[in-house]
């Protein structure tokens, strides 16, 4: 499924071997996958451009995945965004849902990401 | 005992009476209580000072003064054995609540370490779901071309692979194995495996040791893995310093009176202040992700806690950020100076 726009994504993850295999599968629905290793370096991603999909990862350190999902609401309120996790307690997931993003829980398969994304994408074309 | 002897050690010294000599006694005018009411209720109140709480005085039930004093001191008996029942109980009731505790932070600790593990093993087992489904939808291609995605899960497990046998270090059941030892022996095979990687990362090696050594009761090889563990950790500090920055570790080794004490200092930033308390605790890492299990330091220190020596983070005698091991000299033998005490006469 190619766009018709060109199409651009924010990663934000500070393990760098997950960022970078995450960054494949999102390669294949974008243009442009811009990678960060902090939530501060996404905030400011997310001032310089706009963004047709945001996945972060919940827990960094410094700017955490929440932070990051509430900044993005606030400037772009179109963009779906992916949380990635390890460990969301029901709080945490209840915090994300009001926020208005999606978890996604580790460890996930390329299949179960793909799925997501696409979905996430056709819902907000 | 008789009621006057009795009374005589119950005035004096409860705890230890003094055996008088029964003339001396008479002489220093106590009266003679044998066979009287006041005798057989003396002897109960010094069975009460010497702990028989159960001990109780006949009673006449005549209602006479005596009668009374003996049912008033049944009856602050009594009292007194409950009340000593009474702390017992609440005594067994701590121990159990102080026991729950311990058994609860047991718990605690085994939660954290069970969340840290699975939040560090998650990582790379995401990865390694992604990579494998990557290589799966594409059938048709060879090992060759798909070499990269292949490396990455090689990578993945390798770090799965470490985060396990650290996770076993740190359950390590085996007892140590403790012998006099010189501790310069295991400073040095771990100078010896580290001296690869200082080099390349430019890290001096500053030695500054006593010269007459006496021997700690230690295992060497747990040792090193100490040593290595705090080297490695100095030389990941200091790669991050400026390049023209110094880079060194100085290691002092020196006697105490009871101990010797190994110093591992060096030149970079040291261990942020707020963070201080936190950095023998197990997860806990100021790496990067994936550079350090966050279980180094917590092995070590609970090494060194077995061999009854103390590791502590603080400033070394350069100034810069240190960990001392200070480790317990072998018992001195009773008998014959020890090689040092006798160079020392000589």
């Amino acid at each position: 499924m190619r766009p018709f726009v060109k199409r651009k994504i924010l990663l934000a993850e500070d393990d760098g071997l997950v960022r970078l295999v995450t960054g494949r599968v999102l390669e294949e629905f974008a243009d442009e996958v811009v990678e960060v290793a902090t939530g501060d370096a996404a905030l400011a991603a997310l001032c310089r451009g706009t963004f047709d999909l945001l996945v972060t990862d919940l827990r960094m350190p410094g700017v955490n995945g929440l932070d990051v999902l509430q900044a993005s609401k606030e400037c772009n309120e179109n963009c779906p965004v992916v949380l990635i996790s390890g460990y969301a307690d029901d709080a945490i997931a209840r915090r994300v849902d009001e926020l208005g993003g999606t978890l996604l829980h580790k460890p996930f398969g390329a299949r179960k990401m793909r799925d997501l994304i696409a979905d996430l994408l056709a819902a907000r074309t | 005992m008789g009621a006057s002897e009795a009374f005589a050690s119950a005035t004096f010294r409860v705890r230890n009476p003094p055996e008088l000599p029964e003339r001396e006694r008479r002489d220093e005018g106590y009266p003679d209580l044998s066979g009287t009411s006041l005798e057989r209720i003396t002897e109960v109140l010094v069975s009460v000072a010497r702990g028989d709480f159960a001990a109780r005085a006949p009673r006449s039930y005549s209602g006479d003064p005596w009668d009374v004093l003996a049912f008033l001191v049944n009856a602050t008996a009594e009292e007194v054995d409950h009340l000593v029942e009474q702390r017992e109980q609440e005594r067994e009731e701590l121990r159990q609540a102080r026991d729950q505790l311990v058994q609860s932070e047991k718990l605690a600790a085994l939660g954290e370490l069970a969340g840290g593990v699975a939040h560090e093993l998650n990582q790379p087992l995401t990865a390694i779901a992604v990579l494998t489904e990557l290589l799966l939808a594409n059938p048709e291609k060879t090992i060759a071309e798909q070499r990269e995605p292949l490396e990455l899960i090689a990578v993945a497990a390798g770090r799965m692979g470490r985060i396990v046998s650290a996770i076993r270090m740190f359950g390590r059941p085996a007892p140590l194995r403790l012998e006099p030892t010189d501790v310069r022996e295991p400073v040095r095979s771990s100078l010896e495996l580290m001296q690869q990687s200082l080099d390349v990362a430019a890290v001096r090696i500053q030695l500054d040791v006593d010269p007459a050594l006496p021997r700690v009761a230690a295992d060497s090889e747990c040792l090193q893995q100490v040593f290595i563990n705090l080297l490695s950790n100095a030389r990941d500090a200091l790669e991050e310093v400026a390049e023209d920055a110094p880079r060194a570790i100085r290691i002092s080794i020196r006697r105490g009176a009871s101990t010797v004490a190994v110093a591992v200092e060096d030149t970079g930033p040291g261990v942020p202040k707020e963070v201080e308390n936190r950095i023998f605790d197990p997860f806990f890492t100021t790496k990067t992700v994936g550079r350090g299990t966050g279980l180094g330091l917590s092995i070590c220190h609970g090494i060194v806690s077995e061999h009854r020596g103390t590791l502590r983070y603080g400033r070394g005698p350069g100034g810069g950020p240190c960990f001392t091991v200070e480790l317990p000299l072998v018992e001195p033998p009773t008998s014959a100076p020890s090689t040092e005490e006798e160079e020392r006469i000589a």
